[in-house]
């Protein structure tokens, strides 16, 4: 098989190929390094690939593979982390030039995770500042860009993950996300990106934005490789205060469950109504709706709060938490900081305790709210993004506080987000939706996605591939 | 909006001034040292997050909990 032919598998393709021994770790990290090589420069997915690591991996997991111990379908597959997550004895930077000398003395739980099941590690993803600055030119490395079209913005924060996944320079990809970091990057990529419920995935080890906000998840080509990925990082962790002491289930068991018999509450208001999302987005919406219906679910419109109000609590809690974290440094050596962050933070200060306090205390109606309608309907729909992808040129410095994020609702909420491609502008650009689940029921949502993935043609082409 | 003046409407229709001086004032009190170019691109954002903080800053019942509230079983 040729390095691009193996650099277009699945996680799930690739795994049963790995354990019979069809194809070697080896020969895979090597397809994966030499993409890389030959398309970072234009992507700038990748600020470190940690090349001799990854072999050293990938021999282990051969000799591993070959004498019987194979530990699951993530032993051997290369994958790549966002620059947040704490790798030990590699540079864990953020994108910031605070911490361009960080060297990690541990790795992040979700790190250890993903070592102990096998997996290869390419090296580290180009991330917005501290998962909230970007894009920018002023950090030590430069923006993502997005492989359908790389004068595009990839969306942020976790832009570097969505590229990489997009384009066959990671088999898989973490990112976090704290108002939608995994999910605009998948919007914008193309691609599948889970935000489990808050809790299920060990935040501990990976840089902070905001406390209350932050989750861990994975960014894959399709959702199925997501489920693959959260076998391996979900469940409870001691050392994480935030963590769910809850069992979990195999999320692979259950992906070809279809939605036949399910209810699904569509959100219209939020991307035609509240904001006024770009036509192609509600064109595709309008599309999915029909899709699931024709699958045997129920889709039927759903009223939730104002989008205003989800993201109005999301900012001002994820401003003054982001605010304590980086106060100190920011007023010492602001000069260490990207324009865009240092400006955000900035403004941050004049977020009040009792702003904050009255978010929170708004975030419990809100989150009651969305209960409430998942307690009517087995999932809720709605587009992931007003637009497909800008050009990168052309996002203002504060456009994050200007337009409504419809992603907000949802870390506001905690609930299981899936974000998958639902189409393509004209532009050949790729937009996508939300598929929000009950609390920890992120196997339902990966096979809602499933069955919406298996049904329409969005996977048939990749960018960069011929 | 008048020269000089930060403002906006919440959603009750109140109108929050803030002179630009004000505004420096406040960054220096906080002791940010942002630079002239800087101050000024921040302060005509400045509405965009009086608006939020106007948006989550509601008639709530005294009762009404934060989601924050402490919870002494969690880290155990």
């Amino acid at each position: 098989m040729s390095g691009d032919n193996l650099c277009r598998l699945t996680i799930q393709e690739a795994a049963p190929m790995l354990q019979r021994r069809e194809i070697s770790p080896v020969e895979l990290t090597e397809a994966f390094l030499a993409r890389i090589e030959e398309l970072n420069q234009t992507l700038a997915a990748y600020v470190c690939v940690t090349s001799d690591l990854a072999r050293t991996q990938a021999k282990q997991a051969e000799q591993e593979i070959g004498n019987g111990q194979y530990r699951g379908p993530m032993h051997g597959v290369p994958i790549g982390l966002k620059d947040i997550y704490a790798t030990k004895g590699i540079a864990t930077t953020a994108s910031s030039h605070l911490h361009v000398n960080r060297i990690p003395d541990a790795d992040a739980e979700a790190t250890a995770r993903l070592a102990a099941a096998g997996a290869v590690l390419l090296g580290k993803l180009t991330t917005h500042e501290f998962a909230f600055g970007g894009p920018s030119w002023d950090l030590p490395t430069p923006p993502a860009r997005n492989p359908w079209n790389p004068d595009h913005f990839t969306g942020g924060s976790s832009s570097g993950s969505g590229a990489a996944a997009a384009a066959g320079l990671a088999m898989g990809t973490l990112g976090s996300d704290t108002a939608g970091s995994i999910r605009m990057p998948a919007f914008f990529c193309g691609i599948a990106g889970l935000k489990p419920t808050y809790g299920r995935v060990s935040r501990r080890g990976v840089t902070p934005l905001a406390f209350s906000l932050d989750h861990c998840g994975p960014m894959t080509w399709s959702v199925a490789d997501c489920a693959l990925m959260m076998n391996a990082i979900a469940g409870y962790d001691p050392k994480d205060p935030a963590s769910a002491n809850l069992p979990v289930p195999d999320h692979a068991a259950t992906l070809d469950d279809g939605v036949k018999g399910k209810r699904i509450g569509l959100i219209k208001h939020f991307y035609d109504g509240d904001i006024q999302a770009a036509e192609p987005i509600k064109l595709a919406m309008a599309a999915a709706a029909k899709t699931f219906e024709s699958l045997g679910a129920h889709v039927e419109e759903v009223t939730l709060p104002s989008l205003r109000d989800f993201h109005a609590c999301n900012f001002v809690i994820m401003l003054a938490e982001a605010y304590a974290i980086h106060q100190a440094s920011i007023t010492k050596t602001p000069e260490k900081y990207g324009e865009i962050l240092r400006d955000r933070m900035m403004l941050a200060s004049f977020i009040t305790g009792y702003d904050y306090v009255q978010a929170t205390r708004m975030r419990t109606s809100l989150k009651a709210a969305v209960d409430t309608a998942l307690s009517k309907y087995d999932f809720l729909l709605t587009a992931g993004g007003p637009t497909p992808a800008p050009k990168l040129e052309q996002m203002p410095k504060f456009y994050v506080f200007e337009n409504p994020l419809l992603t907000s609702p949802f870390n506001v909420s905690g609930h299981p987000v899936l974000s998958v491609c639902n189409g393509f502008s004209d532009a050949k650009l790729p937009v996508g939706m939300q598929i929000v689940g009950r609390p920890f029921d992120e196997a339902g949502v990966l096979a809602a996605g499933q069955a919406f993935e298996q049904a329409t043609p969005f996977r048939n082409e990749r960018p960069m591939m011929q | 909006m008048a020269a000089g003046f930060c403002g906006l409407d919440d959603r009750k229709g109140a109108r929050i001034l803030m002179e630009i001086e004000e505004f420096k004032r406040r960054l220096a009190e906080a002791g940010l040292k942002p630079t002239d170019a800087a101050v000024q691109q921040m302060y005509a954002a400045l509405p965009l997050i009086e608006a939020m903080r106007a948006r989550v800053n509601r008639n709530y019942d005294m009762a009404d909990e934060p989601a924050a509230t402490f919870n002494a079983r969690l880290g155990q």
